[in-house]
């Protein structure tokens, strides 16, 4: 390693919290979509203090159109037609005590800002988010690490499809509360990485608002050798951190070689992109990319790049890849260059008359790049923003991870600017929370949780410590009371469900197992009942179809009486059974069954 | 330069002065933003404010901020072309700490800079629109009127609570036009990434090619973008308060909408004419009366001593209860007109129907048809200053469109 490097990892873990939304009384579960759409665009603004931001008018310049789909748990505040309501106590509660857990200095009052995210995955533009806290720390194997804030925060809606400038999201996850909690860069290796992103979750599950879903915790790890701090979006799984780290790692050294070499080269002259209109050479060469590109209506165009031959691709150097990648956020489909050709179709002779007229020396590169006439100016310049980065090796930018661990870029550092107070709120007045959150005591570690439920509901320690570890535990309360049993809730929760979602591969929502179990729990239906009710639900059935079948409704005395007097002689529960399950599907009692057999035996 | 400090510093903050603290033991530092209520605002260098009382607040060290120059709007002249007139409203809104005001927004102002060909803009007014009153209403007209003088269409920037009010006093002053007059506003401040300023605005400049004569309103006709349309300034209303569309024509269609960047025309309305003339004067002795069940008659009566004209919002097709009646009558013998309208909002008054409409009309009232009850004041407050003397008849006909003589089967 160089010794200059020095790794430095922080986390961002963003924790969803059960309490229905933070701005309106809309539910936090997976609300469906509907097939209502809104279309909107959005706009660059500046921040509080007039600047425009830099992530944000990156996005402006891609010129970009969303629609929106609307959810059966959204209303007006999410379609952005209503302003934001009072805070949701429950989450701020829930932000609270994780702060009070971690010793943070928290704020007794708090301003509610927006933060400009322009990218369409909030219809207003931007996401409510307020700091609550500052400062703490996460214990761990190898040694604290230290917590810089926690913000609660509004998630931001989930993206169902892109296609080039179009995007649609569901308005499903827009609102949903989130805890955003960083740490300072002082993490050593993935290792304790995870263990932090653990102790965070339980943390947030010890609050009792946990969000049970496959997207409950998100994190960002921020990355920094010295050459500007990289924020990778998109690390949902702990595995991938590792991966990611690595792959970043030695992008950043392949590129810090390569700025020494082009610098080398360079020797101060100025880095300029000028295109020129090469479309008809470009159609003659035969090239089927260049045909199809054309036809759609783009136009070629190629420009020096000066002495950069043989680092856009070769051995390790892989400038073309840094520039394709952000061109590609423009919708455009990628780039050639003169390292890799002759290829695509593109001969070696079209290679040699491009280069001729372009100009180029023995040490320059040429690009061939194939957009509408209006895009280019745009891309001169952020081209030569790329290429200046890599000379000044100021990395800094958000990237996001592929599940191969790459990483790609995704848009610069958002900055400071992208702050403006939302005026729609006023200041939040944490004391009393503040005060109850004191009273009841530090959120207790995973383990004392895990006894007290077994003790609580009788169920076995290794049940309580699987629906512990898995964040289930508010879930498993919530059904333990709506069913007044809780080794049937331990076993749907720890068994029946998980293997529900193994064989249907989807996940039922978790509201209407909630309103399913409550109806169970109103007509006394027992454990066989409520499986087959689940198992409705998984394979795309209504809560109304459900409600009204009759395969949910278990067998009457009167009912299995009159099988047995059709089947003739039954001795045994056991032959009952088997034949009662031979005739029908519906779910069978074992209460009932009991019944049924001691009446047979004691007419016998 | 750093000021040492030691009592009540946070009155001698200015908006933009360093400050460094210790808060419950941890440093921090942050940009001072306001004082208000014993609350004091610092912007972190992360962008988040932060919130600390008055008692907690003990900084360590103070640098004071340059004075920065305030970047102030402008006014481009144009001759021929779109003259945009700002007034204020959500559309032209931005928090200003310095005053705690709301400002002209730097995005609308830099918005109506693009260069744009013949578009001209400036700023004549800076309030919300709750605040509007007849005699801003006859400045609008004016400042209007010169614009039109100049051959422009005109595009006024106006809050859209009172809009309907603005745009039908408007209407009824400006008894010819030789070029559009079109308000528009937002319902999303212009300091949001959503905001519908920007396309209120362009949308608005696009209909101006339709040459409409009279005075219209153009506002979004969903809650999606891409939706701008144009109506009638007397027959629409603020139906909702916060969708986009908000606005909306009562008993009758959009006049136009906007289709991949070009205006098409909807409905019938006049065209432009030759010239422009304008009759500025409005009597504010009006006012609008809303009857509900156990009103005090006396209510009736105090309103009556201060007007010359009192448009109720009855119930139904007309009507108020029979205490009320009794000081219509009274009102009406002592020459205050009176002017029935419903709170249906849609659909036509009718006296004729039930015993109470009849004795309401031999009390002396008037209904106009399904004239809207703000376009109606306004209508009143302009036949008071110009046509008292045929007050009756003239409100019972339709001017500038706000009674709609057929309504459709739809």
């Amino acid at each position: 390693m160089n010794s200059e490097e020095k790794i430095r990892i922080g986390l961002e873990v963003h924790a969803q919290l059960a309490t229905g939304k933070l701005f309106c009384r809309c539910s936090s579960g997976n609300g469906t979509d509907t097939d209502f759409r809104i279309k909107r665009r959005l706009w660059t603004v500046s921040g509080e203090m007039g600047e425009i931001d830099r992530a944000a008018s990156y996005e402006r310049e891609r010129n970009r159109s969303f629609l929106y789909r609307k959810s059966v748990n959204s209303c007006l505040v999410e379609a952005d037609e209503d302003p934001p309501h009072e805070i949701n106590q429950n989450a701020l509660m829930a932000a609270i005590r994780v702060s009070l857990a971690m010793d943070s200095v928290t704020f007794r009052n708090m301003c509610v800002m927006r933060k400009l995210v322009v990218d369409g995955s909030n219809t207003s533009g931007f996401q409510r988010t307020m700091l609550v806290s500052l400062g703490g720390y996460i214990d761990t194997g190898k040694g604290k690490v230290n917590i810089s804030s926690l913000c609660l925060e509004e998630d931001s809606a989930r993206k169902v499809s892109a296609e080039g400038e179009k995007a649609e999201y569901s308005l499903s996850r827009l609102g949903i509360p989130l805890l955003e909690i960083s740490t300072e860069p002082d993490i050593q290796d993935e290792n304790q990485a995870v263990e932090v992103a653990r102790k965070i979750g339980d943390l947030v599950a010890g609050t009792g608002f946990f969000r049970p879903s496959a997207e409950a915790i998100r994190q960002d790890v921020n990355l920094s050798l010295g050459y500007g701090r990289v924020e990778i979006k998109g690390v949902s799984k702990l595995s991938l951190i590792s991966e990611a780290i690595r792959y970043e790692v030695s992008r950043q050294r392949n590129l810090k070689r390569l700025s020494e070499e082009l610098n080398y080269r360079l020797k101060g002259e100025e880095v300029a992109v000028k295109f020129r209109d090469v479309t008809d050479k470009m159609s003659e060469s035969g090239s089927k990319i260049a045909k199809s590109q054309i036809e759609n209506g783009s136009r070629a165009f190629c420009t020096i790049l000066k002495k950069c031959s043989g680092l856009l691709k070769s051995g390790e150097y892989r400038l073309g890849m840094e520039i394709a990648e952000m061109v590609k956020m423009f919708g455009l489909k990628g780039v050639m260059h003169s390292d890799e050709l002759p290829a695509y179709g593109v001969s070696e002779d079209i290679l040699m008359a491009l280069r001729s007229e372009m100009r180029a020396g023995t040490d320059d590169a040429i690009l061939i790049i194939f957009m509408k006439e209006n895009m280019s100016g745009i891309i001169e310049r952020e081209i030569e923003k790329r290429i200046r980065k890599v000379l000044m090796m100021d990395l800094s930018e958000t990237r996001y991870v592929t599940e191969d661990g790459h990483t790609h870029f995704l848009r610069p550092l958002p900055g400071s600017e992208r702050m403006y107070p939302e005026t729609d709120i006023p200041y939040v007045s944490a004391d009393e929370l503040i005060s109850r959150a004191s009273a009841l005591g530090k959120i207790e570690d995973a383990e004392t949780r895990a006894v007290k439920i077994s003790e609580k509901f009788g169920i076995s320690r290794q049940d309580a410590t699987t629906i512990v570890k898995n964040f289930m535990e508010d879930e498993f309360v919530r059904i333990a009371e709506i069913l007044s049993d809780g080794r049937l809730s331990a076993r749907l929760l720890v068994q029946f469900i998980p293997e529900m979602e193994r064989k249907k591969k989807t996940m039922p929502d978790r509201d209407l197992i909630l309103e399913l179990l409550k109806f169970a729990g109103s007509r006394g239906y027992g454990r066989e009942s409520i499986e087959v009710m689940i198992e409705m639900l998984s394979s795309g059935f209504t809560v109304e179809q459900i409600k009204n079948s009759d395969e949910i409704k278990p067998l009457t005395i009167e009912e299995i009486n009159k099988m047995i007097h059709e089947a003739g002689k039954i001795n045994k529960p056991g032959e009952l059974i088997a034949y009662i399950k031979s005739r029908t599907r519906r779910p069978l009692d074992p209460v009932i069954i009991k019944k049924v057999m001691d009446n047979i035996i004691n007419e016998q | 330069m750093f000021e040492a400090l030691t009592v009540a510093v946070s009155t001698d903050l200015r908006f933009g002065d360093r400050v460094k603290l210790t808060y419950n033991g941890r440093k921090i530092e942050g940009m001072f933003i306001s004082l208000e209520h014993g609350l004091i605002t610092l912007k972190l260098g992360n962008g988040y404010n932060i919130v600390l009382q008055e008692d907690e607040f003990r900084p360590d060290q103070v640098t004071k901020a340059e004075n920065k120059p305030e970047r102030r709007p402008r006014s481009v002249d144009v001759k021929n072309g779109v003259k945009i007139l700002a007034t204020g409203g959500t559309i032209a809104s931005r928090i200003d700490y310095t005053t705690g005001a709301v400002k002209p927004s730097p995005e609308v102002i830099s918005a109506l800079e693009t260069g744009e060909q013949n578009v001209g803009y400036s700023v004549i007014d800076d309030i919300l629109s709750e605040n509007m009153t007849p005699e801003k209403w006859i400045y609008i007209a004016k400042k209007t009127k010169e614009e039109l003088d100049r051959g422009n269409h005109v595009v006024i920037l106006h809050g859209t609570d009172t809009m309907t009010y603005t745009a039908s006093a408007l209407a009824f002053m400006l008894e010819r036009q030789s070029r559009s007059v079109i308000l528009t506003g937002s319902q999303r401040s212009s300091d949001r990434p959503s905001s519908d300023a920007f396309e209120n605005i362009s949308s608005s400049i696009m209909f101006t090619a339709l040459n409409a004569g009279e005075v219209c309103i153009s506002m979004h006709g969903s809650i999606s973008d891409f939706s701008g349309r144009l109506m009638r300034g007397t027959r629409s209303r603020k139906m909702h308060t916060s969708r986009r569309d908000a606005i909306r024509p009562v008993d009758g269609r959009y006049l136009a909408r906007i289709e991949d960047g070009v205006a098409i025309k909807e409905a019938e309305f006049r065209s432009t004419g030759e010239d422009s003339v304008l009759i500025p004067k409005m009597d504010s002795r009006a006012a609008i009366l809303y009857f509900y069940p156990g009103m005090d008659p006396g209510i009736f009566e105090t309103i009556a001593q201060k007007n010359d004209a009192i448009v109720i919002m009855g119930t139904g097709l007309g009507h108020v209860s029979e205490s009320i009646i009794s000081e219509v009558r009274k009102a009406h013998g002592s020459g205050v007109h009176i002017v029935m309208t419903s709170q249906c909002i849609a659909g036509n008054t009718n006296l004729n129907v039930y015993s109470t409409g009849r004795e309401l009309k031999a009390a002396g009232a008037i209904s106009a048809g399904d004239i809207l009850p703000e376009v109606a004041l306004t209508k009143a407050m302009f036949l008071l200053a110009n046509h008292s003397d045929e007050f009756e008849k003239l409100m019972q006909i339709p001017m500038r469109g706000e009674i709609e003589e057929r309504l459709r089967i739809e």
